[in-house]
């Protein structure tokens, strides 16, 4: 039986591998270990390594056949699924390079990214994605052929481009049996220095930029897994994968640290299931964004209102046992006794049934990071007994630098370095960070490269931080803090965290630069609002409605005024509702829900207007 | 894998008889303290409860064509009373005026519920080409015509306001009747039949929770809750409503079977229309189109008035000051049950229960 500690001392006696190489170790060594669970119609359909690895080197053979050469991009445009995962590696074993597309990406960018990457080959998810190719093709000269995995709706298509994934497979079959050893002697060819995946940035401002990351640096992250802010204790490789893949955090946790530690990745059957498909696999391991815990926190706090007397008494009580045990264990350690008993209470009258519905009760770590996260929120988890701790990285430094981790957790700071990571303010107080993960540069772009990485290879985040004991503490983007004309200085998104903490808040945008008091835009939580306004009885109909009415907007206040009390700068005094849903496709959002700033400064202008007459 | 009891990776296993260990756990103590009931109980206690579980047998049955197939039956008690008849004919002995076999359990057991099952393929046409009120009334003619029968079949039957012996109770040629030893354990006439009911109840209690997951017990299901829409799917109307109650009368006749064991004979006119919905009442109460509730549903019913009966007696009231006899106090009771079941748990002690567990299942939460 192979334990994790086994897993771990492996890793630091033989350092790490890249993902592919990886992979082709594991299917020979352990080829009945489940790689993937898949649900589909209700049922975890099981792929081993074994089957893993050789899908993955029929995608490399196939390929190769369709021209696929040393360096040349291919790109997936798909949700989490094996098929994402099984070509990222199929393609990076032949030294090609993987780009990674939302799913949300409508089809300029898609037109954008692949352009820009001059990607030769698509993996696109389903007839959606298969379209918005389509549309764009007559402007893409590199892109040869379009792989679907899903052929409802694709099957009727004429258009020769396109092939579908078991095709696709069954041509690499044909191939990889006449020539079994092509993948793997091309896998022996690859260098640390040659570049992996394309990860392009988000892009809160402007276009999206290609970061090149390297086998170097997968490499160098697959090495430091047993040290890891979020490894420590994991006794069960057991991972749900729902954070998007082309993203570097998904990335990090599913494709180098799951494989790395031989673990089983576990794919959601939609978005809409993941709370359901969470609390079937319980898993061991729980990487989570600021935005999935705030529902998860917003979520049960509804549900508790529609609870029975004595749940909802036993509920408080819980959280009151929890909240103690949280601040007894923050200050003098896991091993302090009364934390132990009334944590002990808690679970028992509330919260381990409570962790089972949310299924957290298996894990052993939990990370939140890709964005800041409010400390009550936080906080919220530690009192439920789940481990999560905050951490901070990017996409450029291949989201390693900083961890909270067991033993070692201040709330509202993003933690101590990582082994191996060199962090050091600059005189702005800017982050500056450098370690084997930091990548190559950005593709095509010599002149961002350049002021982001200086020549003795640090890394300038645009992140302002400051030093709270050994902790790090974020403040802001450097170009987002807020300058009122008074002259202060604010952090919005702290601010706004605040706001978020809020169930009924699901956007909020600090407004203030060069005014003279700050206000706010929110966008409400549809569901929860209005579940709220069922309650007291107030008729409504759509988004806008609702978010317009007057109520609503007084509860709002109450939200606001609630926030103002946690906030130590500046307090709101205006805030104007946002009649619309945000969204990615209208260019609100970013791929991975962040707010664009200026995009929507720009569209709801006259509201702000409004409160700065 | 015991720390993802929701986790399945096939088909084969979510829908198991027991798709988790807390289930597999309860059933087994419960099965045990089953058997542990039977050398602590009293004669008394031990029939009542042999009767409950056999009554239960019959109830499974009514509920796979009521409850689970949807199909109005009111003529039950018949086919339990063709059981009945069919073991005394197989097991029974021949006197001047009744024919008798003398076979064995192991063979008058199933054939009666195979006979009961023949009659009940034997009538299904008539009954699956009806539906609803129609069927209810074609059913409410067997009632009498099967009670006629029984009163005249005299060879079989014993006659009206007779009746026969039952079959006799011998297994592998080993005669039960006087208790049997096992090593230095030895086991009375009750607790024989008590543990051959047991037995029998378990295996045809896990028959039902397999039927229910099974193709043909979707189907059921299908045709109970829309006949046409269950058409188009391509199941087969005649031959599903005909399956079901046969399956329905063979757990009729099994029962009917035992119970005269238990009782040791059994009078034509026990298989009235009263008898009949006295089945219908169980699986009301119990709660319909479940494996439990009608298990519930015959324990409610065969415990509950010896209760009554039990606080009347014990009361030492004589039937002036009571007005009425224990016998009709419990039936106005139980009467009183039916009604208030039907107005506000319409899903019978079934529901009660399941209302119980899922308060338990959703904790903290209220759904």
């Amino acid at each position: 039986m192979l334990t994790m500690e086994n897993i771990f001392s492996e890793i630091i006696e033989n350092g790490g591998s890249t993902p592919c190489r990886k992979v082709n170790e594991i299917a020979s060594r352990f080829p009945e270990r489940v790689a993937f669970r898949d649900k589909r119609f209700g049922i975890w359909s099981e792929i081993s390594y074994q089957s893993f690895w050789d899908q993955a080197q029929w995608v490399g053979c196939a390929l190769n056949y369709f021209g696929v050469d040393r360096f040349d991009k291919a790109a997936v445009h798909s949700e989490n699924r094996p098929e994402w995962i099984i070509a990222d590696i199929g393609i990076q074993s032949i030294r090609a390079i993987t780009v990674g597309l939302y799913p949300t990406n409508p089809p300029s960018e898609v037109k954008y990214l692949l352009g820009h990457s001059e990607t030769k080959i698509l993996f696109a998810e389903d007839q959606e994605q298969v379209d918005k190719a389509l549309e764009v093709m007559d402007e893409l000269p590199n892109l040869q052929k379009i792989i679907y995995f899903e052929d409802r709706g694709v099957v009727s298509y004429k258009e020769d481009i396109l092939m579908s994934w078991d095709d696709f497979l069954a041509i690499g079959k044909e191939e990889y049996e006449k020539n079994n050893n092509f993948v793997t002697s091309r896998m022996e060819e690859i260098e640390s220095g040659d570049v992996a995946c394309l990860i392009y940035t988000s892009g809160t401002t402007g276009a999206p930029k290609g970061s090149m990351i390297s086998h170097g640096n997968l490499e160098w992250c697959g090495s430091i897994i047993p040290k890891l802010s979020f490894t420590p204790g994991i006794s069960n490789p057991e991972f749900l994968s729902y954070l998007p893949i082309c993203h570097i955090f998904g990335r990090l946790i599913d494709i180098i640290v799951a494989i790395h530690v031989m673990g089983t990745i576990n794919f959601a059957e939609s978005i809409d299931t993941v709370q359901r498909d969470l609390a079937e696999v319980q898993p061991s391991m729980f990487p989570a964004v600021p935005r999935i815990l705030e529902r998860m926190h917003a979520g049960t706090l509804v549900r508790m209102k529609d609870a029975s007397r004595l749940k909802k008494l036993l509920f408080a009580t819980a959280s009151k046992l929890g909240n103690f045990s949280a601040n007894r264990r923050l200050e003098y350690g896991d091993a302090d006794l009364p934390a132990k008993v009334t944590n002990f209470i808690a679970q028992v009258i509330c919260f381990r049934a409570l962790k089972k519905k949310l299924g957290l009760l298996n894990v052993d770590n939990a990370v939140s990071g890709a964005a800041p996260i409010a400390p009550e929120i936080l906080k919220f988890f530690m009192n439920m007994g789940v481990p999560i701790y905050e951490g901070y990285g990017m996409t450029e430094n291949s989201a390693v630098a900083t961890g909270n981790k067991p033993g070692s957790v201040k709330l509202g700071t993003v933690g101590v370095p990582q082994p191996d990571v060199e962090i050091r303010l600059a005189d702005d107080g800017e982050i500056l960070v450098r370690h084997p993960g930091v990548f190559l540069g950005y593709y095509k772009n010599e002149e961002a490269t350049k002021e982001t990485i200086d020549k003795d290879g640090w890394l300038y985040t645009g992140d302002v931080g400051e030093y709270d004991g050994e902790f790090l503490k974020i403040i802001d983007r450097k170009k987002d803090i807020i300058i009122t004309s008074g002259g202060k200085n604010v952090s919005p998104s702290e601010i706004e965290n605040n706001l978020k903490t809020s169930p009924y808040i699901k956007e909020a945008i600090v407004i203030g630069d060069d005014r003279k008091f700050l206000s706010c835009l929110i966008g409400i939580e549809y569901d929860i609002v209005s579940n709220w306004a069922l309650r007291k009885n107030i008729p409504h109909t759509t988004y806008r409605n609702l978010s317009e009415n007057e109520e609503v907007q007084k509860l709002i206040w109450n939200e606001i005024l609630k926030a103002n009390e946690l906030t130590s700068s500046l307090e709101l005094r205006k805030f104007r509702m946002i009649t619309k849903e945000l969204d990615h496709e209208d260019g609100d959002l970013t791929a991975t829900q962040k707010a664009k700033r200026n995009v929507i400064m720009d569209k709801f202008s006259d509201l702000i207007d409004d409160m700065y007459k | 894998m015991s720390n993802r009891p929701d986790l399945y990776t096939s088909y084969r296993k979510e829908s198991s008889i027991f798709p988790n260990n807390t289930q597999k756990f309860w059933f087994i103590v419960l099965l045990i303290s089953a058997i542990f009931v039977c050398f602590v109980a009293s004669d008394y206690w031990l029939i009542l409860l042999t009767n409950a579980l056999l009554v239960s047998i019959a109830a499974w049955g009514l509920n796979i064509v009521s409850g689970l197939a949807g199909q109005i039956n009111l003529a039950h008690g018949v086919f339990v009373g063709i059981g009945t008849y069919a073991s005394a004919v197989m097991g029974g002995v021949a006197t001047r005026s009744v024919i008798g076999y003398e076979l064995d359990l192991l063979l008058w057991l199933p054939l009666s519920g195979l006979i009961a099952a023949l009659v009940g393929v034997l009538i299904s046409p008539i009954a699956v080409r009806l539906k609803g009120l129609n069927l209810g009334l074609v059913t409410l003619a067997f009632v009498f015509i099967g009670s006629h029968f029984f009163s005249n079949m005299v060879f079989v039957t014993g006659g009206s306001g007779l009746g026969r012996k039952a079959a006799n109770l011998q297994i592998f040629g080993i005669d039960l009747n006087s208790g049997l030893e096992i090593g230095n354990l030895f086991l009375q006439k009750n607790q024989i039949l008590y543990f051959i009911s047991l037995l029998v109840a378990v295996l045809l209690g896990i028959g039902v929770k397999n039927l229910v997951r099974s193709k043909t017990g979707r189907a059921f299901a299908a045709i109970r809750d829309r006949d046409i829409a269950a058409e188009a799917l391509g199941i087969n109307l005649f031959r599903f409503k005909s399956v079901s109650l046969a399956i329905s009368c063979f757990y009729g006749g099994v029962a009917g079977a035992l119970l005269m064991t238990t009782f040791g004979g059994a009078e034509p006119g026990t298989f009235n229309l009263l008898y009949s919905i006295t089945f219908i009442a169980i699986v009301i109460i119990g709660g319909a189109g479940t494996v439990l509730g009608p298990l519930f549903g015959s324990f409610f019913f065969v415990l509950f008035p010896a209760l009554i009966q039990n606080v009347v007696l014990s009361s030492n009231l004589s039937e002036q000051e009571l007005i009425l006899s224990p016998q009709q106090i419990e039936r106005v009771i139980f009467g009183l049950f039916i009604i208030l079941f039907l107005i506000f748990e319409p899903r019978g002690l079934w529901g009660i229960w399941f209302r119980l567990r899922n308060y338990f299942k959703a904790w903290p939460f209220s759904y």
